[in-house]
């Protein structure tokens, strides 16, 4: 079920209504309630794969259990690996089967030989990528002791399946959402209000920021051979603005719908385009898929600890799987070393946390200094975007060619079609940059301090209002594929 | 829970006044809406002539200058409307008022829309008689479109001064057509109203009450005439009814029309082009 759809309109107030007010006096069964609830909004896309959110909760529930009855280090060694095992099994059969086939194939013909192999016709399965990371680091955080197992089945299958970040995060770690299972919850309208006007803005962000700008994107990308350097750049700029407003649109849907029933997820973005170099964009860009690679991969490969060479290796493999993490494709995995590549001279500068605070605080303008450093680690993001949004490499070596050389040879992208829409589209990016540069130091850019309720209305009703008459062609969130 | 719930719904209810707000202003400001509206309660109208379309029609036909004369005239074209929602509004229309028309001109592009398409024109659907009123009905959900050309009217001159006159839409901007006729264009796509089940419902209606029916094909920019002669074309419609169809985008036929001067863009007239092809109309038609 999208968030953007009429489907979800009636499905979270009928879900809303009869957990705060037919079974708040039990939390057993609003747990109960909520994993039924989230069983039917995965269902609802394609019911044969709640088996597998099944087996993964069903297989981590039990290694849990026994991780707590076991002291002996190599069966707990071995229970940790059978859940990484089960878990990225069938990560791996969906997802990576055929890449992984293919490529062996490939690679066995460039020697000559040939081998007959034959792809499945394997559906990946929704958000597939985001539940297997969080229930894995459940597994994890109970083999490090940091999390006590639990043994209340409702609670886990809740934890896992939990409607709002089931499809496209935020990833949560165990040790913050799990917790919140167990305890009563109490409404709380502060919470209620700041969590609907999240959600308006993240329908904002992805109705009519990403899926307008997923129109010229998919046009230019798709015919890229035959644009001229400035409408590719055009075309680059139309998939950054989509990416970000589709995915940080559904993190702020998610967390927002959570927060209506009483619970707090993570933050998954913190306006990422406003970061200075690449290291800070990393620590606003997915938080909560970049924290779970550091906690779970980087800090046990060693992290900084051993030396810069070792270090470097490390970095290197976390954006290199976290490329991976994305899709089986080589774009993905190029996409990933570009970003650790961009991240070298930082880390050798010792200067990747030089920017920690939020940028210009307390100012209303930004330094030059600042604005050429924006420009320039934007300028980076939007070349590594080109390979997220490739076809394969050959497309994105080719568009990225043409960017740099067709000059004005090729079509021209003209600003003015479809009756002004393109200009349209300008306004409302610049209305959302200039909405998150103001509240940049708030948890999302709608987050309003005013004291004056009408104002707080009068802001919600517009944005409402622009995303329902703007809206561009309803399109699957990008990261539902992952 | 009480606060919020009543946050909730006064949040909806004053989305829904804005709603409605929006509806007296595209009463007042859009074309479409105003027209639609206007159409819809004339008072004891006694039109002898009814013009049917989209916007080719809309911009294309001047109802004033074919009232010269003794056939007074109305323009009912609607921008983006199909040809089912033209059966609508002339179904309406003959059963709405005591005096029915002698004649009804469709004008029709058979080089752009094809006049199965079942969809009804959103104004007219929402304006309908006997609707029920569902979500999708929300204005800011099913007038999209005419928040950008009120917004177009807004910052374009060319859109805001345009004049609404007897029904057609007076455009005054120069857009040259700058194609050309291929060498070999193909015939006109007579299949395109033989088949159509909304032109055999308006020519049944037409019989039903009586009125002459008039199909024309709309003059395009260059490269889309067709090879076909101006006719008229005797044509039997897929339910037995014989029409005839004056094909004034035949690429043998001129009446003056200058590349120019007399195009607002994409194969629509200004009014400059209007005046010449009503001419043509009311000459080769005599009406």
């Amino acid at each position: 079920m999208l968030f953007n759809s009429v489907d979800f309109a009636v499905f979270l107030p009928v879900v809303f209504f009869i957990y705060w007010f037919l079974l708040n006096r039990n939390l057993q069964y609003q747990n109960l309630f909520l994993t039924a609830a989230s069983y039917f909004f995965y269902g609802y896309w394609d019911w044969r794969f709640l088996s597998l959110i099944l087996i993964s909760s069903l297989a981590d529930f039990t290694i849990g259990l026994l991780l707590k009855k076991q002291f002996n280090f190599r069966v707990r060694k071995g229970l940790l690996f059978a859940s990484v095992a089960i878990n990225l099994g069938i990560l791996g059969f969906f997802k990576y089967y055929n890449f992984f086939l293919d490529n062996f194939v490939q690679a066995f013909s460039l020697f000559g030989s040939e081998i007959r192999a034959s792809s499945l016709q394997i559906i990946l399965p929704v958000g597939i990528s985001f539940y297997t990371f969080q229930t894995l680091s459940y597994t994890i955080d109970v083999y490090r002791g940091q999390l006590k197992p639990t043994k209340d089945f409702i609670a886990f299958s809740a934890f896992v399946s939990f409607f709002p970040q089931l499809v496209a995060g935020p990833i949560e770690r165990a040790k913050n959402l799990l917790p919140q299972f167990y305890k009563k919850r109490h409404f709380d309208y502060a919470k209620a209000m700041d969590g609907s006007q999240q959600i308006i803005w993240g329908l904002f962000k992805k109705m009519v920021i990403a899926d307008n700008c997923a129109v010229y994107a998919n046009m230019i990308f798709e015919n890229s051979d035959q644009y001229s350097s400035f409408s590719l750049l055009l075309g680059a700029l139309f998939f950054t603005f989509q990416i970000y407003g589709d995915f940080s649109g559904y993190s702020d849907i998610a967390i927002g719908t959570a927060r209506l029933f009483g619970f707090d997820l993570m933050k998954n973005f913190a306006y990422p385009y406003f970061s200075r170099d690449i290291a800070e964009f990393w620590r606003r860009w997915h938080i909560s898929l970049s924290t779970w690679f550091r906690d779970y991969l980087y800090i046990p490969l060693g992290g900084s600890r051993g030396g810069k060479w070792m270090n470097i290796r490390n970095v290197f493999i976390i954006f290199i799987v976290s490329g991976f993490w994305h899709g089986a494709n080589w774009t993905f995995i190029v996409w990933g070393a570009l970003n650790a590549i961009y991240f070298l001279p930082l880390m050798l500068s010792n200067a990747n946390r030089n920017h920690i605070e939020v940028v210009a605080k307390d100012k209303l303008f930004p330094s030059l200094r600042e604005v050429l450093f924006m420009g320039i680690t934007f300028a980076l993001t939007v070349l590594a975007w080109i390979f997220f949004r490739a076809e394969n490499l050959g497309h994105a070596f080719s568009y990225l060619g043409r960017l740099f050389s067709a000059g004005n040879s090729g079509l021209r992208f003209n600003i003015f079609m479809d009756n002004y829409q393109v200009l349209f589209l300008f306004t409302f990016i610049a209305i959302m940059l200039f909405m998150e540069w103001m509240h940049r130091d708030k948890e999302y850019g709608l987050q309003l301090e005013t004291p004056s309720p009408a104002k707080v209305w009068a802001v919600n009703l517009s944005i409402f209002s622009l995303t329902l008459i703007f809206e561009g062609a309803t399109a699957d969130f990008i990261y539902f594929q992952f | 829970m009480k606060k919020y719930l009543l946050q909730i719904i006064g949040f909806l209810a004053a989305f829904l006044v804005l709603n409605f707000l929006t509806v007296l202003v595209f009463i007042k400001y859009d074309w479409n809406f105003n027209k639609r509206v206007k159409s819809i309660t004339f008072n004891n109208p006694d039109y002898d002539c009814l013009v049917l379309g989209n916007s080719f029609a809309l911009d294309g036909i001047d109802a004033e200058l074919l009232s010269t004369g003794s056939c007074n005239s109305y323009n009912l074209a609607i921008g983006g409307a199909s040809v089912r929602t033209n059966y609508i509004q002339l179904k309406e229309y003959v059963e709405q008022y005591e005096k029915k028309p002698e004649k009804v001109i469709l004008a029709l592009d058979s080089f752009r829309h094809d006049f199965k398409w079942d969809e009804i024109h959103p104004v007219v659907d929402f304006t309908m008689k006997g609707k029920t009123y569902g979500v999708r009905d929300l204005p800011f959900i099913k007038f999209k479109w005419l928040f950008r050309e009120l917004i177009k009217k807004v910052i374009s001159s060319r859109h805001r001064d345009a004049q609404l006159v007897k029904g057609q839409l007076r455009l005054e901007k120069k857009i040259p057509d700058a194609t050309k006729t291929p060498e070999k264009p193909v015939p006109l796509a007579v299949e395109n109203f033989k088949t159509s089940p909304w032109v055999q419902a308006i020519a049944q209606l037409c019989i039903d009450y009586d009125i002459q029916l008039i199909v024309l094909e709309m003059p395009s920019k260059a490269e889309q005439r067709n090879s076909t002669p101006v006719g008229p074309i005797p044509v039997v419609l897929d339910n037995g009814i014989p029409i005839e169809i004056h094909n004034f985008n035949s690429a043998d036929f001129e009446f003056g029309l200058d590349p120019e001067n007399d195009w607002i863009g994409n194969s629509h007239l200004n009014l400059y082009g209007a005046a010449k092809f009503t001419r043509t109309i009311k000459s080769r038609l005599k009406i």
